[in-house]
């Protein structure tokens, strides 16, 4: 009875998460934010664009002459995942799956805290171009699109991975990501 | 049924049209406008205050960059929340805290849509919440109190409806369990 009583009175959760009070942040953004819409007005865009782009292009350009056998294993590991999914292309779940695979595999390897500016840079630019995709993603609702930007998720996916494993290595080797990028150029 | 989200703002065109030509005050606007509802969804999801008011500025910086690229066929806010949900959730998933092994799904989907009345404690009702893991509250936060679907939520983290479903359940059980306990704790005089 007292049960019963009980569950009269309880509260449905979207009521109760609603009835919290909005939380505010313990200094304001703004200033930050106005700084740098004041120095957006001071120079062009396209520049940072082309250097991000030029990065990306060229590092994995050279990628697969500074990986080692390990890391080519991964690679081939990683594109054999490609191809699966490929074939496997009218499966939105094997893509998903696949996703979630190599972000795990990403978490694992990046999850040392030591990168260099470039190697950082590098990682910036492509989880940027994640967050791009996964905004597509969430306003697309043709099945055809959703298909077509989750492959595009998981071959950009594979791309950070590619980088994170050839840092690993190299930093188990005594050498730098940045020297063995200028090396390989 | 969902309350409305915290973000369910309406921005005039105009506004919006001041900023996209680069008025500082009109960013200003859209800045105090969705200052609290952005900050308080990192908090939720996140469950860390200075790694949501990272995620504010982040956010902010996005909205600034690409607001170009805001169609306007849908409502800006909504717009603007699915930026704040991407950037908490890609922080939680570059620190591993989004990769449940999809093993641990349960069968077992059943789950009450309420919770005792102490819920309706905002201080027992926080603490309850942030005793979840991230990933469990992330996913009730986005379907109680912004609205989302499973379908949504599974599309958003890269996830099986299934798994969105499951956590949903453990998360509201759980929640039910931590505010059953924090009632019963006996008062020593």
């Amino acid at each position: 009875m007292a049960d019963l009583r009980s569950r009269e009175q309880d509260i449905p959760i979207a009521q109760a998460l609603a009835a919290l009070p909005l939380e505010a942040p313990a200094t304001s953004a703004w200033p930050v934010l106005a700084a740098h819409l004041a120095a957006k007005r001071q120079r062009p865009r396209w520049p940072l664009a082309a250097a991000a782009a030029a990065v990306i292009g060229l590092t994995l350009f050279l990628l697969p002459r500074m990986t080692p056998p390990e890391s080519q294993s991964v690679a081939q590991s990683t594109t054999s995942g490609s191809a699966a999914a490929t074939m496997d292309s009218g499966s939105l779940p094997a893509l998903m799956s696949e996703s979630a695979r190599l972000e795990r595999l990403v978490a694992t390897a990046s999850d040392d805290g030591a990168s260099s500016a470039s190697t950082a840079a590098l990682s910036l630019a492509l989880e940027d171009n994640l967050r791009t995709l996964d905004s597509e993603l969430a306003q697309a609702r043709d099945p055809a699109q959703q298909l077509s930007l989750w492959q595009q998720r998981v071959e950009l996916l594979r791309d950070v991975a590619r980088v994170e494993t050839s840092r690993h290595y190299l930093a188990s080797q005594g050498r730098s990501f940045d020297v063995a990028l200028v090396s390989a150029y | 049924m969902s309350q409305p989200s915290s973000f369910a703002i309406d921005v005039p065109d105009s506004l919006l049209a001041r900023a996209r030509r680069g008025e500082a005050a009109a960013f200003e606007q859209l800045y105090r406008w969705f200052e609290r509802p952005v900050f308080t969804l990192a908090l939720r999801l996140c469950g860390q205050r200075e790694e949501a008011q990272d995620i504010l500025q982040d956010t902010m910086l996005k909205l600034f960059d690409r607001l170009g690229d805001f169609r306007g066929d849908s409502p800006f806010w909504g717009w603007l929340r699915q930026i704040a949900v991407n950037e908490t959730l890609m922080r939680l998933r570059k620190r591993g805290r989004i990769n449940v092994d999809d093993d641990a799904i349960e069968a077992d989907l059943e789950s009450h849509e309420a919770l005792p009345p102490a819920a309706a404690d905002a201080a027992l009702m926080t603490r309850a919440l942030n005793a979840l893991p991230d990933v469990t509250r992330s996913v009730l936060w986005l379907y109680h109190a912004e609205g989302f679907t499973h379908d949504e939520i599974a599309t958003t983290m890269g996830k099986t409806i299934s798994f969105s479903k499951s956590q949903l359940a453990r998360g509201t059980r759980k929640l039910r369990l931590q505010l059953q306990i924090d009632t019963e704790v006996p008062v020593h005089g």
